[in-house]
């Protein structure tokens, strides 16, 4: 067993290890000093010069400084061509969130259904099976085909995807109900509706909400397929965008944007799970 | 054979176990469990089963629940047989499986509701929930949840939760087998005055002799059904309310005592012999 290490190691070691990530890219990426001198004057004129310059890759101050002025214009323009990013983001989460809300509108009832029927859930559990795996990649074009609209095939895709893991912790989460608690439902003679309400539903809460939390997240990946035939506006489409115009330091902005709002949601319902969850 | 137990009583009793037969399914067929098992039980009378680990208690006892059902015989209770568990037959299980999401008010409260809400006030349903926490003296704990009050008083509150449906018949699964013994000899004097105040006919499984003995006015020893014996039962014709100080050095407290030691230990004591005669 090891000794538990003190907030201030971890945190500090874990600012050292930011820094030297955040210093090493800078040397990679900076443009070496220009000497002065001759040399210099015939390397610019020949083009040699060049061999040397500055990669494509932005250094973490053009990064931060790109950042700086997205931000500032992030509540710009809302549907022109050039929206601000903040936009793009609350497009890209309100499609997350109308995906995710059919997926528990589906998966909590049917999950219910399943872990409570023996036979429903044999009878269901080959085609849970087969469609699970199924890459959002692959949804995509037959839902496109399907809708014939890019918007609800986006939702659809995320719809489809964040079904599996909120429906099978509903239904396990129902399924494994202490028998001890069943017992003093069918002791008091509780009827179906209470029984659900007051003594399966509080019992599989934990697991409902783990499976909400795996949920969200997968919704939040399956945002980049699903805003690639979108194609006017999410938080995708922006990336997208910024690597056709090749300005590479927005796409970096972007990119960590998406980590952090993924964490923000992953907390919310983490948050919400140990709000909700009984102590035993 | 027939382990017809309580020849003593004539006639039907309020709870009768009539030639029941439970068992298990296993790999290749049943195992039997409660074999051609029979007694009964009197209108407020206190019984305890008792036997080794293994030897059915429990499973008759769920059983008289119905909360499974046996493979052949009858088990009645007030005149009706057993079909299902129900209200009638209140229980308080082994590992007091209160509902660690609700208040132990709300966990009395939930059968309350169920079973009194039709005819009865708001007011009068949660003056029932009050009155069964005051019996088990919990009336502090009302808002608390499980996880925050201790074992004993967990079990009070499952005994509180049983008795608040006004059940006929009161059902007891070792309810006390997990405590510590100062805890446990707490919650039998308790439990002791509850069923003298209420008069619930009460139907108890342990493996604790003095517990039995204590608590019962008659003691039903099972034994084990592949030996197909049965214990016979012991009535406890000692006067209540008991003093577990006063009982202590009493000859009749000490003789059924003896009995039901004897009636545990002998097939261990036989076992024991065969290994010394070597």
């Amino acid at each position: 067993m090891t000794k538990p290490v003190p907030a201030w190691q971890t945190m500090s070691l874990s600012l050292l290890i930011g820094v030297v990530l955040i210093v090493a890219w800078h040397f990679a990426t900076v443009k070496p000093p220009v000497a002065a001198g001759p040399t210099s004057e015939y390397a610019r004129l020949s083009g040699a010069g060049n061999v040397k310059a500055a990669s494509a890759m932005p250094t973490p101050g053009q990064v931060a400084e790109r950042g700086a002025e997205l931000l500032r214009g992030a509540f710009k323009g809302y549907g022109s061509n050039n929206q601000g990013l903040a936009f793009h983001l609350l497009d890209s989460l309100a499609r997350v969130l109308s995906g995710f809300a059919l997926a528990v509108a589906v998966a909590l009832p049917l999950g219910f259904a399943l872990g409570m029927s023996p036979l429903l859930l044999g009878a269901l559990n080959p085609y849970i099976q087969v469609l699970k795996p199924i890459s959002p990649l692959a949804w995509l074009p037959l839902a496109l085909y399907t809708f014939r609209d890019s918007a609800t095939s986006a939702i659809f895709v995320i719809f489809i995807c964040a079904l599996w893991p909120l429906l099978i912790n509903t239904t396990f989460g129902v399924a494994q109900v202490r028998q001890d608690w069943l017992n003093v439902a069918r002791v008091m003679g509780l009827p179906l509706w209470t029984r659900i309400r007051r003594i399966i539903f509080p019992a599989a809460l934990p697991m409902i909400l783990t499976g909400m939390r795996i949920s969200v997240g997968i919704a939040w990946l399956v945002i980049v397929a699903a805003e690639m035939v979108v194609g006017n506006s999410g938080v995708l489409y922006f990336v997208w965008n910024e690597w056709n115009n090749l300005q590479i330091a927005s796409m970096i902005v972007a990119v960590i944007l998406i980590g952090l709002v993924g964490l923000g949601l992953d907390q919310l319902l983490g948050l919400a799970a140990r709000r909700l969850a009984f102590r035993e | 054979m027939s382990n017809t137990i309580g020849s003593s009583m004539t006639g039907p009793g309020f709870v009768n176990i009539d030639h029941v037969d439970i068992g298990f399914a296993v790999k290749g067929g049943r195992q039997k469990i409660v074999g051609d098992f029979s007694f009964a039980v009197a209108e407020g009378e206190v019984v305890c089963l008792i036997g080794h680990s293994g030897c059915g208690k429990t499973t008759l006892l769920n059983a008289i629940a119905g909360l499974l059902m046996p493979d052949a015989g009858a088990i009645t209770c007030a005149g009706r047989p057993v079909t299902g568990p129900g209200p009638d037959r209140g229980v308080v299980f082994q590992n007091h499986s209160l509902l660690p999401w609700m208040t132990c008010f709300d966990n009395i409260h939930l059968g309350v509701q169920h079973i009194f809400g039709k005819t009865e006030t708001r007011a009068q349903l949660t003056e029932r929930t009050h009155q069964a926490l005051a019996m088990v003296r919990l009336t502090e704990a009302a808002q608390k949840y499980p996880a925050e009050i201790s074992g004993g008083m967990k079990q009070r509150v499952g005994i509180a939760r049983a008795l608040a449906m006004e059940p006929k018949v009161l059902l007891l699964d070792e309810p006390f087998g997990a405590l510590d013994s100062l805890t446990r000899a707490h919650l039998q004097d308790e439990l002791a005055r509850i069923i003298r105040e209420t008069h619930t006919t009460t139907i108890m499984v342990t493996h604790d002799i003095d517990e039995a003995v204590l608590l019962s006015d008659r003691v039903v020893m099972m034994g084990q059904e592949s030996e197909g014996s049965l214990g016979g039962d012991l009535t406890v014709d000692l006067p209540r309310p008991r003093d577990r100080l006063v009982l202590a050095n009493d000859p009749a407290y000490l003789r059924c005592r003896s009995r039901l030691l004897e009636f545990l230990h002998r097939r261990t004591v036989s076992g024991l012999r065969l290994v010394t005669a070597r």
